[in-house]
């Protein structure tokens, strides 16, 4: 087997920086590549080395990084934290930072009513006090100033956030704050089983919910949530289509558990449209809480996922449909944008990339495409140019109502953390301090189950 | 004297035709997506004024979705 650096085209070194998935120690790395798998290389001098796949397959790493080539990065004008200790310590956003924020999680509880066995972040009976109203508010005017030219999308997560009964109040409040795209992240629990709770989410302001869905069949539900869920999704997506909120199927990829079923979910997704206006796929991140015992845990790259859509779906899709996701670094995550003909196959749009700011642009595309048309964030009424031109609604109406997103983001943990990725992440976490965290250094957990950045309240 | 308004149309003569402007259907054809639209052109020769208003509304938003920007 013949060993060579990977040739990043000079956009991605191939000399970078990981950490100790052990100690969390910062370790110089490699990626190295050995016939289609690109693997992510390092040694601690207590852990020993380490040799993780982060990309196996078609389309190439280097063909896929260059595709996005033309992506221009925008690094913070304004930055919270100095340089230290250096990344990933520093966050906050630091001066090292390459990227500009495009989305926010804010997790409003560490409550959950499920008990996963996957959970990258560790929810459950956790008896700690949720932020008050209050501070949340407060919270929306930090992100209100710190969102460079636009307000910031914001993703309400958890825990479960509907744990709280005051979230309707929460959503009013980032409506009320300017915020133009509010996610909700969540179980589903709640919105299948309390009649008229999906009517009050809407009328609060959500502008779309992002709902865990990982698979057709209760086998698989048993696997990675621990208990039958198919048929409270189905209730939960049923209860969305009667309040006209429109819902993205957030699948959870875990190897050997769901990974065959990647074609069947996408069908389902598609029969569910036009309230489902897509399907994000997240391969499985050893953050968190995971199944005990994974000395080196199987990890699902983007290649594989695209190369799956195709083969499982008869060529429904095809991975050249496919290109670098638009809200963080190339390798992290990848899109397909699609208009769904009358006869259900799927035409890829046309993406034009590169003459924009990357970090508006992912702002603008989660705020476009996962609302349904006429809702909030992708409203085409009530604006004041030429009155009777009906057509041009229409149309826009028309053909939104026919886009549909498969997208994906393989987050990275203790393994496959490469630090030159995270220094251009564009998803973040707001922690208790007011620190804004990329989402995969917020959720990096070593094997003891240490984080580096989860639960700091220290800045404020 | 009616007033003109280039920014929505209204008011404009057809430079050639030396006739009012009127609304007039027309097929907007952009990346391989057609539609009927009703816009300001001269009824005689069938040329169309696109008003700043539409340019940087409407006609704006249809060309960043069909080019998935």
């Amino acid at each position: 087997m013949s060993a060579a650096a990977a040739d990043t085209g000079g956009r991605h070194p191939a000399a970078t920086f990981s950490c100790c998935p052990v100690c969390l120690k910062k370790l110089p790395a490699r990626l190295v590549q050995r016939e289609e798998t690109v693997f992510l290389e390092k040694s601690c001098p207590d852990h020993g080395a380490f040799s993780v796949p982060v990309w196996r397959g078609e389309p190439s790493w280097e063909a896929w990084i260059a595709a996005a080539g033309g992506t221009k990065t925008s690094p913070p004008e304004v930055t919270q934290t100095g340089r230290d200790r250096g990344c990933p310590f520093d966050c906050g956003v630091c001066p090292d930072h390459r990227e500009r924020v495009c989305c926010v999680l804010l997790e409003v509880t560490r409550r959950c009513n499920q008990s996963c066995r996957y959970c990258f972040a560790e929810a459950g009976d956790d008896s700690s006090a949720d932020p008050p109203l209050a501070e949340i508010l407060k919270r929306y005017e930090f992100l209100k100033k710190a969102g460079e030219e636009r307000p910031f999308n914001i993703h309400i997560s958890g825990g479960e956030p509907t744990m709280r009964e005051d979230l309707p109040r929460i959503i009013e409040g980032a409506v009320q704050a300017g915020f133009p795209y509010i996610q909700l992240n969540t179980n589903g629990l709640r919105l299948a089983e309390e009649a008229g709770y999906t009517e009050t989410l809407k009328e609060a302001g959500v502008s779309a919910v992002f709902l865990q869905f990982d698979g057709t069949g209760d086998a698989v539900y048993r696997k990675i949530r621990g208990r039958d869920l198919t048929a409270v999704k189905t209730a939960a997506l049923e209860a969305c289509r009667r309040a006209h909120l429109p819902v993205v199927l957030a699948v959870t990829l875990v190897p050997g558990i769901n990974t065959r079923e990647i074609g069947a979910i996408l069908r389902y997704a598609l029969s569910l449209r036009p309230i489902v206006r897509g399907i994000h796929f997240q391969p499985v991140s050893y953050f968190g809480r995971y199944p005990a015992g994974v000395e080196n845990p199987p990890h699902v790259t983007i290649p594989e996922v695209l190369k799956a859509l195709e083969e499982q779906t008869g060529g429904l899709v095809h991975s050249s449909d496919f290109g670098p996701g638009a809200t963080a670094h190339p390798a992290c995550g990848f899109h397909g944008s699609f208009n769904v003909r009358e006869n259900g196959t799927l035409k890829p749009t046309i993406r034009r990339r590169g003459d924009r700011e990357g970090y508006l642009s992912g702002r603008d595309y989660v705020a476009t495409r996962w609302v349904l048309p006429g809702g909030k964030a992708g409203c085409c009424c009530g604006s004041s140019e030429v009155s009777g031109l009906t057509g041009w609604d229409e149309f826009l109406s028309r053909f939104r109502e026919s886009l549909f997103t498969i997208t994906g983001m393989a987050f990275q943990d203790a393994w496959t953390v490469d630090l030159e990725r995270l220094s251009r992440c564009k998803v973040f976490v707001l922690s208790e301090g007011r620190k804004l965290i990329p989402f995969c250094a917020w959720n990096l957990t070593s094997t003891e189950g240490r984080s580096i950045h989860r639960g700091e309240k220290d800045s404020w | 004297m009616e007033t003109v308004d280039p920014k929505s149309g209204e008011g404009m003569v057809c430079g050639c035709c030396n006739v009012p402007l009127e609304t007039i259907k027309v097929t907007i054809s952009y990346l391989k997506s057609t539609f009927p639209a009703e816009i300001p052109g001269c009824p005689r020769c069938g040329q169309v004024y696109i008003p700043e208003d539409l340019a940087l509304g409407r006609m704006a938003e249809v060309e960043r979705t069909l080019e998935d920007k």
